[in-house]
């Protein structure tokens, strides 16, 4: 189960990742 | 040269950037993967602020890679380019420490991690060597299979070596990028399951 987050995102992706309430995991994409 | 975008950390605890870099060429024993996805791990954070000794900076991070393999280096066998193919954690070995000829290639005395040694996959096309490479079945979505490369291989090797039979009950302590997978790797082996999470 992830949380899809466009590569140009990947700081908003992460700060998710860390905030611990991602459902259940972030991951990056490319377009 | 062709330009790609890459999301790199400039030094250690420093924001992320997203940059243009030239497209790496794959050298010899190594292959250019076209990343289709990345997995964000809490792992990420040792590249994002400098945890290991010698990283050297600006580094991308990422070690949870889908993707297919877009140029051959020199010297390489077995892959072909389009082969689909993911990369994890554990980056690369020498194949000559006493650990790797024991077939330990996790303890490498020289192991290289994806995304803290070398620029892992928060970017377009990333270079990797053939030892860090798993297939990768073209029927699993790329944003899908990209997290089974550390957050699914990390759970269903500690259940798989747990020494629990079917039936056992098992419990997961955390429901995150990683337990809930093991929940249900956890139920598919035969388990009972029990998840531990916080309570909201």
């Amino acid at each position: 189960m992830i949380e899809k987050c466009p590569l140009e995102k990947a700081a908003e992706g992460y700060a998710r990742m860390m905030s611990g309430e991602a459902h259940y995991r972030v991951v990056l994409t490319m377009a | 040269m062709p330009k790609m975008k890459a999301v790199q950390v400039p030094a250690a605890g420093g924001d992320f950037q997203v940059v243009e870099r030239e497209i790496p060429d794959a050298g010899p024993g190594k292959v250019r993967i076209r990343v289709q996805a990345c997995g964000v791990c809490h792992s990420d954070v040792v590249t994002k602020e400098g945890l290991f000794p010698g990283i050297s900076y600006p580094r991308v991070p990422g070690h949870e890679v889908a993707g297919t393999i877009d140029q051959l280096g020199g010297g390489v066998k077995g892959w072909n380019k389009g082969d689909r193919v993911g990369v994890g954690w554990h980056g690369g070995q020498d194949g000559t420490c006493p650990a790797c000829r024991r077939g330990d290639f996790v303890n490498c005395a020289s192991g290289l991690v994806c995304g803290v040694s070398y620029d892992g996959g928060y970017q377009e096309f990333m270079v990797a060597p053939v030892e860090a490479l798993a297939r990768m079945p073209d029927s699993l979505e790329p944003a899908e299979a990209a997290p089974l490369m550390c957050a699914g291989v990390t759970t269903f090797n500690a259940l798989r070596h747990s020494g629990a039979l079917p039936g056992d009950l098992v419990a997961v302590q955390g429901v995150g990028g990683l337990g809930h997978l093991g929940i249900q790797f956890a139920k598919k082996f035969g388990y009972r399951v029990a998840a531990v999470g916080r309570a909201r």
